[in-house]
């Protein structure tokens, strides 16, 4: 593709056709490309939104746009691939507007079309449950939830943005949101969390994790798309007595845990007491972008629960925890809070400021009858607040979160145990309030529900779970999420499995999309109505899957064998466009096509005695329909394979390196900017290797290891890095390590409980 | 709305019936004897034991080859349950298991010809 440069005209022409109907608070147009014969062609897709907000649309086919008009300001924006963005006055009383562009010679030489181009799997449950205990956790020492993926290939975790070092999980090739993060199986990483809220949650904090790919239980709620991770925390009756850890790395991070738990004398209760903090003081700008590697940070985290269990089958718990994050990035020397004026930001420097403070509390009481054990009620209670201020260069974003979350879950059987059943009644109630730049959002979501979930155990081979449930949604209306997971076993060593059903879901589309402030990109919001989030839809979507794993005797010893496929169909989503215009990104509900197929293969083997090796490969078609075309996601990586070796000595030594291969990944079009802003159409694949080597003695055990050893980076992760304001400006273009080599070492020492 | 407020009353009509149910049911666990070796064995004790009208659940554990299991008394009795699982060739405290019965079962089971609990 040749770029031509143009020097574009913009005139601006008033209709006064009287077939054109007039409205008091919607303008309409239509923007047209200006051809040197005269003929007015029809641009299709181009941006036009009001200056400084992110209300706006996108031009039709036939190049019109319709346009409610706001109170703040009447400057409308039209930027467009391959022209440069313009802005025009425009009011209700001028009438339908023509925005022509009119072009040199060269014109008829540019193209403005879009080409077309230590884990174990559950055997007995009906859903394929990955159970991933501490050992699996400590292979990966660093540090939070996000970082603790690293040796798991059913989960992949990237970079969202090269400025906040932020990384986001991903499942079946769908962005974190679309999977259902449970801490103790109450909704945990949700609303404004929904991106990062897994580094809220420090590894040395978790218990075990339980991975599903696909649609959960109907018990749990209705959000679940891509798959559900349940993260049990340390238990105030079981935990260490104390456990410390101690993490430090060559960037200069540093971090302390310190885990304590107790039963209290002469009762049945039991506390424990997790407390976290992090620092990061050093500036680091190794590829000399003159941006910081990675944040620099103050984080503060503290837990404290409660638990009593009864003799007589009661139980009961509850909890509190406080989360402190502040974060600066940006341009190497940015200050906290300094001002940047808006007339000559060329000035100063570009910064980042990220401030988070939340608060959760929970409780849960059940009881189980002792004479009749599969019989129980139980009660979840859970309420969030959350505070979020951030800044972005010249943009500010704030949004405050208000969640209420009730369940009350009846378990018992029909006829007897082969038939059990759960049932019971939830709610959910979330108030949010955000701002970006001038604009608002607020919006109140209340969701009563029921739930029915049966399951058919008629033997060890076969089972069977069926679940229904009805929502009430305040803004949506009502609406149904089946789902059904039938569960084969022909043999001991065979497991057969199929699952099915719905997730909806609202896009916090601000929230999930916050690294996009980290670039230059406009915020266009294709609203189609005034009483929905953001004016547009829920997210819906139907996932399938099926998975076979077999268990063999290698050599005298043990292996397993697991094939998976998913299949991911939305009924709607919000398009998050990258593609239309490398100034803008575009939101609006999908009109066509939009899934995603998932295909992974894992061989887990014990080769030598404590010699584990374990093997995966998986391949993804995530495709969206953007404007009309169906692409592939882009930033996804179509294939990826992975291998991990642990040993562990006779002497308390324990080894591990892990091996990453990441195919390429399709970027966002950059053909419409200037050359040197350009980037290729696809990455490049690109190996990591990180490895650990422990050794405890008694109650200390040390560690060290190293992240990224083969030194793979990202060659410029920023476009326009030299020139943060300028409209190429783009740290979002992420695809690969930032940092190079990091090496890391760390202590842990605990005291069992007596 | 109205749609949620029938589901919600279905819902907790529901429970209520299923509360009532229960207490006006008469329900006792007790635990016999049954010999068996493996783990197809308990498979094949439990579900033996559930395919009785009226019990409710049943585990039994090879170690202790004993049988635990939770029963309505108004539909059924202690002997109708060991009758059924004699009756799938496994002997109980009061039903020993016809020759016939026995037979049937795969090798790794035979505990009568010396299998021990595996």
């Amino acid at each position: 593709m040749k770029y031509i440069s143009l020097s574009i005209c913009l005139l601006m022409t008033v209709v006064t056709s009287g077939l054109w109907a007039q409205n008091t608070t919607e303008i309409n147009g239509q923007v047209v490309e200006l051809k040197e014969d005269g003929k007015k062609v029809p641009l299709t897709g181009a941006s036009v939104y009001w200056l400084g907000t992110t209300k706006g649309s996108a031009t039709d086919p036939d190049g019109n746009f319709k346009l409610k008009t706001i109170p703040q300001t009447d400057k409308l924006v039209i930027s467009f691939v391959g022209f440069r963005s313009d802005t025009i006055t425009a009011s209700t009383s001028s009438g339908p507007i023509l925005i022509a562009l009119q072009s040199d010679e060269t014109l008829e030489e540019v193209t403005v079309t879009h080409e077309q181009k230590s884990t174990t799997f559950s055997f007995t449950s009906s859903l394929k449950i990955e159970e991933v205990n501490e050992k699996e956790l400590l292979k990966a020492a660093c540090c939070n939830l996000s970082e603790s993926f690293e040796t798991l290939p059913s989960v992949d975790v990237s970079f969202t943005d090269a400025v906040t070092g932020v990384r986001q999980i991903q499942m079946l090739g769908l962005a974190g949101p679309y999977t259902q993060i449970t801490r103790e199986n109450m909704p945990n990483v949700r609303g404004l969390s929904a991106n990062y809220g897994l580094t809220y949650t420090p590894g040395t904090w978790v218990d075990g994790m339980q991975l599903i790919k696909g649609v959960g239980s109907v018990v749990n709620g209705f959000e679940s798309i891509a798959g559900q991770i349940n993260v049990e925390l340390r238990k105030p009756e079981e935990a260490d007595a104390l456990y410390f850890n101690s993490y430090v790395n060559e960037m200069g991070r540093m971090e302390g845990n310190l885990n304590l738990a107790t039963d209290i004398k002469n009762t049945d209760w039991s506390t424990a007491l997790l407390l976290h903090t992090s620092h990061m003081p050093f500036e680091n700008d190794r590829n000399s972008d003159g941006f910081l590697d990675n944040t620099l940070y103050n984080d503060f985290i503290g837990l404290n629960r409660w638990k009593y269990i009864g003799a007589n089958g009661l139980m009961a718990q509850f909890g509190v925890k406080f989360t402190n994050l502040s974060k600066t990035g940006g341009q190497v020397g940015f200050e906290r809070g300094t001002e940047i004026d808006p007339m000559s930001p060329q000035n100063s420097l570009w910064g980042m400021e990220s401030n988070t403070r939340r608060i959760e509390g929970w409780a849960k009481i059940g009881k189980v009858f002792i004479d009749m054990p599969w019989k129980s009620y139980g009660l979840q209670l859970a309420a969030t607040a959350h505070q979020q201020d951030d800044v972005f260069g010249l943009r500010n974003y704030s949004g405050k979160q208000t969640s209420l979350y009730a369940n009350f879950v009846y378990q018992s059987i029909f006829w007897n145990t082969n038939h059990k059943f759960k049932t019971g009644l939830s709610w959910m109630y979330d108030n949010y309030e955000e701002q970006l730049l001038t604009d608002s959002y607020d919006r109140v979501e209340s969701v009563p529900g029921a739930f029915f979930e049966y399951t058919f155990e008629p033997s060890d081979k076969v089972s069977a779970v069926a679940g229904l449930r009805t929502d009430y949604h305040n803004l949506f209306g009502f609406f149904a999420t089946p789902r059904a997971q039938i569960r084969y076993a022909p043999s001991l060593n065979t497991v057969f499995r199929v699952s099915g059903g719905r997730g909806q879901r609202t896009a916090n589309l601000l929230a999930e999309n916050r690294n996009l402030l980290a670039s230059a990109r406009n915020f266009v919001i294709e609203s189609n109505s005034t009483d929905t989030p953001y004016g547009l839809d829920a997210e819906v979507a139907w996932n399938y899957g099926v998975n076979l794993t077999q268990y063999l005797t290698l050599l005298d010893r043990e292996a397993s064998l697991s094939v998976d496929f998913y299949r991911t169909d939305f009924q709607n989503q919000i398009v998050v466009d990258l593609d239309r215009n490398t100034q803008a990104v575009h939101f609006y509900n999908l009109e066509g096509e939009s899934f995603s197929n998932s295909l992974q293969l894992q061989a887990d083997w014990e080769i030598l005695p404590r010699l584990d090796v374990r093997l995966a490969y998986r391949w993804l078609d995530v495709k969206t329909t953007y404007s009309e075309q169906l692409l592939e996601k882009p930033l996804v990586s179509e294939h990826r394979a992975f291998g991990n070796l642990a040993y562990a000595t006779n002497k308390n030594w324990k080894f591990d390196v892990t091996l990453n291969w990441q195919g390429s990944r399709r970027l966002p079009d950059t053909r419409s900017n200037p050359e040197q802003y350009r980037l290729t159409e696809r990455s490049p694949n690109f190996y990591t290797l990180n490895w650990q080597v422990s050794k405890a003695w008694g109650r200390t055990e040390i560690y060290l290891g190293m992240e990224n050893a083969l030194n793979f980076r990202q060659d410029n992760p920023i476009l326009a890095s030299a020139q943060p304001f300028s409209p190429f400006f783009d740290s979002t273009m992420v695809w690969g390590p930032i940092f190079g080599r990091n090496t890391y070492a760390g202590l842990r020492y605990r005291i069992g409980r007596d | 709305m109205k749609n949620i407020y029938k589901i919600l009353l279905v819902a907790v009509a529901f429970l209520a019936i299923s509360n009532v149910q229960a207490q006006t049911q008469k329900t006792v666990s007790e635990e016999v004897q049954v010999t068996g070796v493996c783990k197809m064995c308990k498979e094949r004790i439990e579900n033996a034991a559930l395919e009785v009208k009226g019990v409710k659940m049943a585990t039994w554990k090879p170690s202790t080859q004993k049988l635990k299991v939770y029963f309505n008394t108004k539909k059924t009795d202690l002997v109708k349950i060991q009758e059924g699982i004699a009756k799938v060739g496994h002997d109980t405290e009061a039903v020993k298991a016809k020759d016939e019965d026995y037979k049937q079962l795969p090798d790794c089971c035979l505990y009568r010809d010396g299998v021990e609990v595996h």
